[in-house]
């Protein structure tokens, strides 16, 4: 069991490269600047990804989510919920620090050496990424609405950085019709992407903390996850090292899942006495475990 | 932890059911169409 | 060490924004040269770098220019027609003088004159680089299909029409569907020039029923009347308009079936995309 977890923990790297590589599995796309239309985007990928994406294998859940609730027929999306919902006990977070893109994204550019910033003092910002969901994803396409019902996808229209990295740069550089289209939105979305690139130099990934709205229903679905986090009362010599590793501000000695834990494994490395671990399953809490 | 391990299996059966409804009322075909093709101010191209 | 580290990772940042931000908007640094060049001929590698620069010298006076593109879609097209673009500039922008400033109607004189040159320049250039401003960049691929009437139609159509303006979209395209609107008023206004206004729904092109139903209540809800036509997936329109990678998209077809200048990308209720749209009719109709 040790070695496994520590498996998941020290490649995650790796995985992650190769998370990213298989939500956009169709390169030639790239080159030919055109999109996949197979029917693999019947189906979400668990991570942020644009679906304008020219590689992306499958559709973006929170795009697909506003598609559908933006469309006049529905005013809700059961399918996507219910995909998310599925993958939130499935995984939870597990999908932030392993299987999303952006979240790679971010944490390469945080290789980047420079002084780094801590974001304990920033805490309150976490609320932001839950009102996003809330009101740019689930509310505005319903109730900003044309005559017909349509309502725009307002998170991936004004906000996605995601969708200008995978999207609008890749199509505009080999597509001169696309090109000659960037105007003022493009303008404003760049300008948020430079932002969260920059902020992503200095603080640890700061639109997963804040912004992300796909990581806020994840969060949310921690709880309830089969994905979880143990840490042996035994072992443990509450030392702090863990608390002091976590980049997400967490304690995973007093709370095993957390709604910011993003199931990195930091911990699990810093931990002098391997007293905390991966546990995936329904858990019944042993007496030697710290109750959640 | 009964209590969770009940919730967790209630929602896994509430998600299935979820989708299996979604993709009866047709919002599958929704995002599949939404999705292969490109909508530019959609996307904040524009 | 650590200073040199730091220094290193500045650096690495700035490139990755300054690479980041090489996509976005370029500056008008050519203006300033071709005004100052005095449109040399020599300057010009093609005739795209010739367009992109008339489009640069539109877009620096964007406001004053808009005011002219709005008043040319009031007039009738016939007599402010000319061989050169920037003859129809110079004269659409005389019929609404008094709109301006003496300063700003200089500016206007002196664009169009610009252009005037690059035109001529543009004449002049090989005709495999490019012909005339707006001039043929295909063929619309010919295709019986039918309306969402039920009547045939085939491409013949083309040659009954002045020219076409073909409007590419899907249901679930918000922007699309809000354009619908615009178009029909399009519509209603070449009419009087000859010229139609079609769609191509993308969703319908393989004949889906539930599409086309969706289709058509969108149309009604938007009050458009103008043509919707679809044709078979499998077949070289259907091809070409499968192969339309952005949404909404609109061509200028002419007479003959030919393909009038670029694509006009995202939607016309803008002024850039109803000027260009303006100029790819108004070389149809020369043609």
């Amino acid at each position: 069991m040790d070695k496994k977890t520590s498996f998941l923990a020290r490649f995650r790297g790796w995985i992650q490269a190769a998370a990213t590589v298989l939500t956009n599995i169709h390169l030639p796309n790239f080159l030919k600047g055109s999109l996949y239309q197979g029917k693999g985007k019947y189906a979400c990928v668990p991570g942020l990804n644009c679906y304008s994406c020219p590689g992306a294998a499958g559709a973006c859940p929170i795009g697909s989510f506003q598609a559908v609730v933006g469309s006049s027929k529905f005013r809700f999306s059961y399918y996507i919920t219910g995909i998310l919902i599925l993958l939130g006990v499935l995984l939870g977070r597990f999908i932030c620090g392993f299987l999303c893109p952006f979240g790679w994204f971010q944490e390469l550019l945080h290789k980047i050496p420079s002084k780094k910033l801590s974001t304990k003092k920033l805490r309150p910002l976490r609320w932001l990424k839950y009102a996003i969901l809330l009101i740019m994803v689930v509310l505005l396409p319903v109730l900003v609405t044309n005559e017909l019902g349509m309502g725009d996808p307002f998170f991936c229209k004004y906000l996605c950085p995601q969708g200008v990295v995978e999207g609008a740069i890749p199509l505009s550089m080999v597509n001169p019709g696309i090109r000659a289209a960037l105007g003022k939105l493009f303008s404003w979305k760049m300008g948020i992407l430079i932002t969260v690139v920059v902020l992503s130099v200095f603080f640890f990934r700061p639109f997963c903390k804040w912004l992300c709205p796909l990581g806020a229903f994840y969060a949310l679905m921690n709880r309830v996850s089969l994905f979880t986090m143990g840490v042996d009362r035994n072992k443990c010599i509450s030392c702090g090292a863990c608390a002091r590793k976590c980049l997400m501000d967490v304690d995973i000695t007093k709370d095993v899942n957390h709604p910011e834990c993003i199931r990195c494994g930091m911990c699990i490395q810093a931990c002098p006495t391997k007293a905390i671990d991966y546990k995936y399953g329904f858990i019944k809490v042993k007496e030697n475990e710290i109750k959640e | 932890m009964q209590k969770k391990t009940a919730i967790q299996l209630a929602l896994l059966g509430l998600s299935v059911a979820m989708i299996g409804f979604g993709v009866w009322r047709g919002e599958a075909d929704t995002v599949f169409a939404k999705a292969i093709r490109l909508c530019m101010e959609c996307v904040g191209i524009g | 060490m650590k200073k040199m580290n730091r220094i290193i990772g500045m650096i690495l940042c700035l490139v990755l924004a300054l690479s980041l931000t090489a996509c976005g908007q370029s500056a008008p640094d050519s203006i300033k040269d071709a005004q100052s060049a005095n449109a040399n001929p020599s300057k010009y590698t093609s005739a795209q770098s010739v367009l992109d620069e008339e489009n640069q010298i539109l877009n620096a006076s964007k406001d004053l220019w808009d005011k002219v593109f709005l008043s040319m879609s009031k007039e009738n097209m016939a007599d402010i027609l000319a061989d050169n673009y920037g003859d129809v500039l110079k004269i659409a922008a005389e019929k609404i003088k008094d709109q301006f400033t003496d300063e700003e109607f200089q500016k206007l004189m002196d664009d169009a004159q610009q252009i005037r040159q690059l035109e001529e320049i543009l004449a002049t250039m090989p005709s495999e680089e490019a012909p005339a401003s707006a001039a043929s960049t295909g063929v619309f691929p010919s295709f019986t299909g039918k309306d969402f009437d039920g009547n045939d139609v085939d491409s013949s159509l083309f040659e009954k029409n002045a020219f076409t303006v073909v409007n590419f979209w899907f249901n679930e395209c918000s922007p699309c569907v809000g354009e619908l609107g615009d178009l029909n008023e399009l519509n209603e206004k070449v009419k009087e020039q000859g010229g139609e206004v079609i769609g191509v729904n993308i969703g319908t092109l393989d004949g889906n029923e539930k599409t086309i139903e969706a289709a058509k209540k969108l149309l009604e809800a938007k009050g458009a009347s103008y043509r919707n036509i679809y044709f078979d997936a499998s077949s070289e329109a259907g091809t070409f308009a499968l192969n339309i990678l952005a949404f909404p998209t609109t061509y200028v077809v002419d007479r003959n079936g030919n393909l009038v200048g670029e694509p006009i990308m995202g939607g016309i209720n803008n002024a850039n995309q109803m000027a260009q749209l303006q100029k790819n009719i108004d070389a149809a109709l020369a043609q």
